[in-house]
């Protein structure tokens, strides 16, 4: 088998400076080859986001390792990761990161800004994967003025924009309704077809069976994962109603 | 059936196949399929107890239909079901006594634990999550299938973050099964 995209290995990360110590990832491996669709869920403060800012290069483990492409990342300096990242990745963080003082549009060409593609080309771009995500009409409004889950929208188009090799994304659908929710996974499915790899993070089981493979975490541990890519065949729809008696 | 056959008459009288009809259009893609002899049985039950009455009709060259109707009885039949409250929906504890006799089990079948209760409850409930998704995408808002495509939908979510809260509470499940030493004593 080949080398896959993203691995990690042993991971562990203590945050200092609370109270006391608190371990949130302990010996966490997980590999996500070329193509793959992984969904990571579990309970709220369980270490999904600690996880996902480590496979992304925002953080260091303190033991463990991260390869992304081949290439090591977690020992790289701020400005290497920085620039891995920009290659490889595109990140959804959970509380967004919008640049308030740019414009919705601005924010999703930023990344193809950074790849050095010229300001008209990436000004379409942008506003196709804005359309696709229903928040076309948004592109000239600052974050500021969008509701939460434009917000959210707008944040997952700036992190597919530049098609990266892996989509990092902490609750793309956390502060969506159900009909805005089945946009967001209808984009993550397209995208999937074209071979895009995607780590997602959430809490929505509906949105966690779209993956390929789902993770289970607990207490900074994964409890549990589970294949989905085989096929089921089973023909629940059917078996729903009794309406015997 | 009883009461669906009602319903299906209280939009006007019919007979056997225009009711199967009808039936076959609200549920059809929802598991119904309900076979014409179900139906028979059924209005012939309902006929016994004077719920439905029928007039029999001259099909021209075909044989004599029976046409059925709902007797006053049987108004009040469904008019009573319909103001009595639905069912709660409450939980099936099957997944919950295997967890327990899992772990009761644990030295006399050392291959089974809780922990693979959960792992393929879990595999079945998204697997069933994923193929409901599916399943959504053809039905319409508003059909019956839609409708049930979603409560089965919530329901399966409510079961696996459930899961996840018995996962966390394995430890304190396996503490609490000390009754191997009071045997022994
Ligand atoms: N910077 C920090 N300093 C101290 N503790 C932290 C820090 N960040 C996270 N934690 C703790 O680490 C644990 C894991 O946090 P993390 O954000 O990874 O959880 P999560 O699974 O993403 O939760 P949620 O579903 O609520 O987003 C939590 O208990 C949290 O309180
Ligand atoms: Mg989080």
């Amino acid at each position: 088998m080949s080398e896959p995209l993203l691995r990690a290995r042993d991971l562990s990360r203590t945050y200092h400076g609370g109270v006391r110590d608190f371990a949130a990832l302990r010996d966490v491996s997980i590999e996500v080859a070329a193509g793959d669709w992984v969904a990571v869920t579990g309970p709220s403060g369980c270490g999904k986001s600690t996880l996902l800012h480590l496979l992304g290069g925002l953080d260091r483990p303190d033991r463990g390792e991260v390869w992304l492409a081949g290439q090591r990342l977690d020992t790289r300096s701020e400005s290497e990761r920085a620039l891995l990242r920009r290659r490889h990745l595109g990140f959804v963080f959970q509380f967004l990161n919008l640049v308030p003082t740019m414009t919705v549009a601005g924010n999703v060409e930023l990344p193809l800004v950074l790849q050095g593609i010229g300001r008209r080309d990436a000004r379409r771009r942008a506003l196709e994967t804005l359309d696709e995500l229903g928040v076309a009409d948004t592109a000239d409004a600052a974050p500021a003025e969008l509701s939460g889950g434009q917000q959210q929208r707008v944040a997952l188009a700036r992190a597919v924009v530049h098609r990266p090799d892996v989509l990092l994304a902490d609750e793309p659908t956390g502060a969506l309704d159900s009909a805005a929710a089945e946009t967001v996974l209808d984009l993550l499915r397209r995208r999937h077809e074209d071979g895009q790899s995607i780590v997602l993070v959430t809490h929505d089981h509906r949105v966690a069976a779209a993956a390929d493979r789902v993770v289970t975490m607990l207490d900074g541990q994964i409890a549990d994962e589970r294949d989905l890519s085989g096929p089921t065949g089973r023909p629940t729809l059917r078996n729903l109603i009794n309406l015997e008696g | 059936m009883k009461h669906v056959v009602l319903g299906l008459l209280a939009a006007g009288p019919a007979h056997g196949y225009e009711l199967r009809r009808r039936y076959d259009e609200l549920f059809a893609d929802a598991g119904g399929e309900v076979n014409i002899g179900q139906i028979y049985v059924t209005l012939g039950r309902l006929e016994r107890d004077g719920l439905v009455a029928h007039t029999a009709e001259s099909g021209g060259d075909r044989r004599d239909r029976k046409v059925y109707r709902l007797t006053e009885s049987g108004t009040a039949t469904l008019h009573e079901w319909l103001s009595a409250p639905s069912d709660p929906p409450l939980v099936k504890p099957d997944v919950l006594l295997r967890l327990v006799a899992a772990r009761l089990a644990a030295p006399l079948l050392p291959d089974v634990n809780p922990r693979t209760v959960i792992t393929h409850h879990r595999q079945r409930c998204l697997e069933a999550l994923r193929e409901l998704d599916r399943q959504a995408a053809r039905t319409t808002a508003g059909s019956v299938s839609g409708l049930l495509v979603q409560a089965s939908a919530l329901h399966l979510q409510a079961e696996l973050r459930w899961l996840e809260a018995c996962q966390q509470q394995l430890a304190q499940i396996e503490l609490k099964t000390s009754w191997k030493e009071n045997g022994d004593e």
